[in-house]
């Protein structure tokens, strides 16, 4: 055994330095980093700049002009016109399964079946309008024509 | 050990008890929360791998959808099981091979309380959403210099150890888990900081997580492998290395190679172009220093014409190098760039070679010095043979699986993927079987570990029936080997 | 033995095993040897080493950060392809196609599907002089965005500037798509010659770079410099440049179709190289 290199001042020095090891790398690529910090030398970094400006710039305008207070009013009647949209139940079918229990009932009791008019063929939304408006005339369809 | 002038086998044997001492409670409380860890990571593997299959499996849960479960599991296997075993295998060995008593074990176990803490915590958070969404990196920003600092304050007395061994000798393992120790700090700080605290081109974000992915699996999981394979093979065998230049080379090359691989995975983006190719290369050449270490230590253990101990820590051991030489003909095969590195870079096959890595050659090593330590920590023999025997024979077929499954599956997959004219249902059905196979080995391999868990947990609380068995159990033992001339024990 | 106590044995106090403890059944590691490194190690580490070398060299260009791709790279072929080249279109609608995938892709998040914008933040297309006007100050905005007063004398939001990245093609064909599309019709095209003038004299501002303002747009007040191109000419779809197509087909009856098929802008087929990059990409 050689007693002369276990000794509290050599696991202190190796405490550090071992600290200092583990964090060589770190150090070194800390220095990478700030010196290689250079202005930016091709086009893509010199147009950059003036992007990220012009982008703030719109982002700001945009931001103004989407002010909470108004989202906050638009929103019940938004959800009144959704839920005026949903299809409501249909009490005189068009449209039976055979042999289902609608259609036995129905052979029971013919007042309750479909109408001897067809109904309405939808009129198809025009293609470019937006989804939202081809859903109400949609759901006009299937509406009951009562007689 | 030999060079000590007055070391007599009962001295030995003492300093070895002492040391053991010293280390019982932070080596049996890493092992056994890593072993929790590893059920846990399986499980989520289980539930990652079915949804690849069945895409429709929990689908209610948003804890886990797959874009949650899946970072969960790499991050709970990597993290909870790796990371701790290895600690608790590196600091063993370490001080073992230094002679030298642990002093801090009280630091060192808060400090795995605390690494525990972050990983409960990480995991938490990415299961709850807030992962990162870099691969192996997914714990959220705060995980990270917890994980380190507790990690410094673990293996920095493993340092302090070698300084002041006895003895000018430097045993091989030694260098490897010397290496592991200093690398991780190196990899976990440049990649945290420069994607997390500093702002840099996207792209080569993607590239650093790479080369972090690879750098971790390279220079932590492997060389820890190592130098628990370079410490069990001449130890439980009695016989030395063959070649002390070739183990010499085969740590250099590994030194000097490591570093360059990882980015292949990115072969193709907007990188510069030398980038990945210097990957796949450098990956390829990684080769060379497992073929030397498993060449070496097969040398070891095969070289004389006397039995081998059959015991766990010899079985284990070779798995794990013949898992090292598929390993290696895998990083060759896998990163050819005319043909096979288009067909696994987006595969199933990188999480199979990820796996092989992390389970099949870095999880059997670490198995092999469990089952070596564990004895001589807590005193007691292990109690149920038949447990680690299937331990053992699930963990090999589950790892075979998913070599199958997931590396030739994956192959096949990414060749699917590489016909274009296909819409992309046609891909995902081709990796339906894979997968599902992968699912079953991950099913296996749980089996295999919880037993492995309740079997270690049993070991270290040891109620005193426990006792009074494993009492019972070695006397009957060393009865028997006074018998016959050939004992079927567990331990050497 | 004392009765037995359910107290887990933390401190591992009592040991449980029989003499000898596996401690002290342990080998020592003895010395390393020093046997000569095989030919065989040597043979297969050097076939590895030589691939690795061929699989660095592959890329080309070793530490060279400025290429991002291999030499000579070209896109593989899928096999089976035939490479045919895309049939002619009318010019009008070349670069209608192609301004409608801008608008669709851009434009439309603000301006709206029918470019009527919102009237609070986004002005309306749909009849607007400056769109309609002369084309470089309206390709001026298309590049540079705007801010403040437009032709209405309303102030709205702010345009973002679309000419980063943008291509003479793509402002020629948006362009075109705004001045003949949603009730607008102007019935010219703009050409890729008088997008490729427009981009110079964007880039030749004083304050080059910087949000177009109606003061400054007054400045350019002029439509831009280039051949003109019929509505009715043949282009080739993809490069927009002027396609000599065969004679008319001539009075005899025997007109092969293939002459009017094409005009009709059929889908590509599908085995031609499509110019779109394939899903599996990263």
């Amino acid at each position: 055994m050689d007693p002369t290199r276990d000794n509290p001042i050599i696991r202190f020095n190796t405490f550090w330095w071992a600290l200092w090891a583990f964090f060589a790398f770190a150090i070194v690529l800390a220095a990478i980093m700030i010196f290689n910090r250079a202005a930016p030398t091709n086009l893509e970094d010199a147009v950059a700049v003036a992007r990220y400006q012009t982008q703030q710039t719109v982002a700001e305008a945009q931001a103004k002009a989407l002010p909470a207070a108004d989202i906050e009013a638009a929103i019940p009647e938004v959800a009144a016109k959704l839920a005026a949209s949903k299809p409501v139940a249909v009490e005189r079918p068009d449209q039976v399964v055979p042999e289902s229990p609608t259609s036995k009932a129905l052979i029971a009791e013919p007042a309750l079946g479909p109408t001897t008019e067809p109904a309405p063929v939808p009129v198809p939304a025009p293609a470019p309008a937006p989804a939202t408006e081809g859903t109400p005339a949609e759901t006009d369809a299937p509406a009951p024509v009562n007689s | 050990m030999s060079s000590a002038s007055s070391a007599t086998p009962t001295s030995d044997a003492a300093i070895r008890a002492g040391i053991d001492r010293s280390l019982r409670h932070p080596v049996m409380f890493f092992l056994t929360s890593g072993a929790a860890w590893l059920a846990v990571s399986i499980l989520l593997a289980i539930t990652a791998s079915i949804k690849v299959h069945c895409p429709t499996f929990l689908d209610g849960c948003g804890f886990v959808d797959f874009g949650r479960v899946f970072p969960a599991h790499i991050n709970t296997l990597i993290y909870g099981w790796g990371f701790q075993s290895g600690f608790g295998v590196l600091i063993w060995l370490m001080a073992r091979m230094s002679r030298q008593e642990c002093r801090s074990a009280g630091t060192i176990l808060a400090a795995g309380h605390v690494w525990n803490l972050g990983v409960l915590l990480g995991t938490l958070g990415i299961l709850c959403g807030e992962g990162s969404g870099m691969p192996w990196m997914e714990f959220p920003r705060f995980a990270w210099p917890v994980l380190l600092l507790s990690y410094i304050a673990i293996v920095v007395w493993s340092f302090i150890q070698f300084r002041v061994r006895a003895g000018e000798r430097t045993f091989v393992a030694q260098w490897y888990l010397l290496g592991a120790m200093m690398w991780f700090p190196w990899l976990s700080i440049t990649a945290n900081t420069l994607l997390f605290c500093v702002p840099g081109h996207p792209v080569m974000a993607a590239g650093i997580n790479a080369w972090f992915k690879s750098g971790l699996v390279f220079l932590f999981f492997v060389p820890s492998a190592l130098g628990a394979a370079y410490y069990l093979a001449p130890k439980l065998t009695g016989r030395p290395i063959p070649s002390h230049t070739l183990a010499r080379l085969g740590f250099w090359s590994l030194a000097v190679v490591a570093p360059w691989a990882g980015m292949q995975k990115l072969a193709g983006a907007p990188l510069p172009v030398f980038l990945p190719y210097v990957g796949a290369a450098a990956t390829a050449l990684l080769a060379v220093p497992l073929l030397i270490a498993a060449l070496n230590l097969l040398r070891t253990i095969f070289s004389s014409e006397e039995k081998l101990p059959k015991c766990a820590p010899m079985s284990f051991t070779l798995a794990g190098l013949v898992s090292m030489l598929v390993l290696a003909a895998t990083a060759v095969l896998f990163n050819l760039p005319g043909s096979s590195l288009w067909k696994v870079q987006f595969s199933l096959s990188g999480y199979g070679f990820d796996m092989l890595a992390v389970y099949g050659v870095f999880g059997f090593m670490m198995f092999a010095a469990v089952y070596f330590m564990v004895p001589r920590l807590t005193n007691c023999e292990w109690r149920y043979p038949r447990l680690i025997n299937m331990h053992f024979f699930f963990s090999v077929y589950g790892i075979g699986a998913i070599v199958v499954g997931a590396m030739i599956g994956g192959y096949v997959h990414g060749s699917a993927a590489e016909a274009w004219l296909q819409p992309w249902e046609y891909v995902v059905d081709t990796l339906r079987p894979f997968a599902a196979v992968s699912t079953f080995a991950w099913c296996v391999i749980l089996f295999a570990n919880v037993f492995f868990f309740l079997h270690l947990a049993l070991m270290w609380l040891r109620p005193d029936r426990l006792l009074a068995a494993c009492k019972a159990k070695t006397e009957d033992r060393v009865a028997q080997s006074q018998q016959t001339e050939d004992p079927q024990s567990t331990t050497p | 033995m004392s009765a037995p106590s359910q107290q887990p044995d933390l401190e591992n106090s009592v040991p449980a095993v029989a003499s000898p403890p596996p401690v002290e059944r342990e080998k020592s590691i003895p010395e390393s040897g020093s046997e000569p490194i095989s030919l065989r190690t040597t043979v297969i580490c050097g076939a590895v080493l030589i691939l690795g070398g061929l699989i660095a060299g592959y890329s080309g260009n070793q530490f060279s950060y400025a290429s991002l791709f291999r030499d000579g790279y070209v896109r593989e072929r899928p096999p089976g392809a035939k490479i045919t080249p895309p049939a002619p279109k009318k010019a009008l609608d070349a670069y209608m196609a192609r301004g409608k995938k801008i608008f669709e892709g851009k434009c439309i998040t603000c301006h709206g599907p029918e470019a009527k914008g919102n009237g609070v933040t986004y002005p309306s297309l749909v009849g607007s002089p400056w769109a309609l006007g002369e084309t470089e100050r309206f390709s001026l905005i298309v590049l540079n965005g705007l801010a403040g007063a437009v032709s209405d004398g309303k102030t709205y939001g702010v345009m973002t500037p679309q000419g980063i990245g943008m291509t003479p093609e793509d402002l020629a064909g948006i362009m075109t798509y705004v001045r003949n599309h949603f009730g607008n019709t102007k019935g010219d095209v703009v050409t890729v010659e008088m997008a490729r003038n427009a981009m110079k004299a964007s880039a030749a501002r004083k304050n080059a770079g910087q949000l177009m303002s109606a003061g400054e747009l007054a400045d350019h007040v002029r439509n831009l410099e280039g051949k003109e191109v019929k509505p009715d000419d043949m282009v080739d779809p993809l490069t927009f440049a002027p396609v000599a197509v065969a004679a008319a087909p001539s009075a005899v009856p025997v007109a092969p179709p293939a002459e009017t098929a094409p005009a009709t802008g059929t889908a590509p087929a599908p085995d031609a190289a499509p110019p779109v990059p394939a899903p599996g990409a990263p």
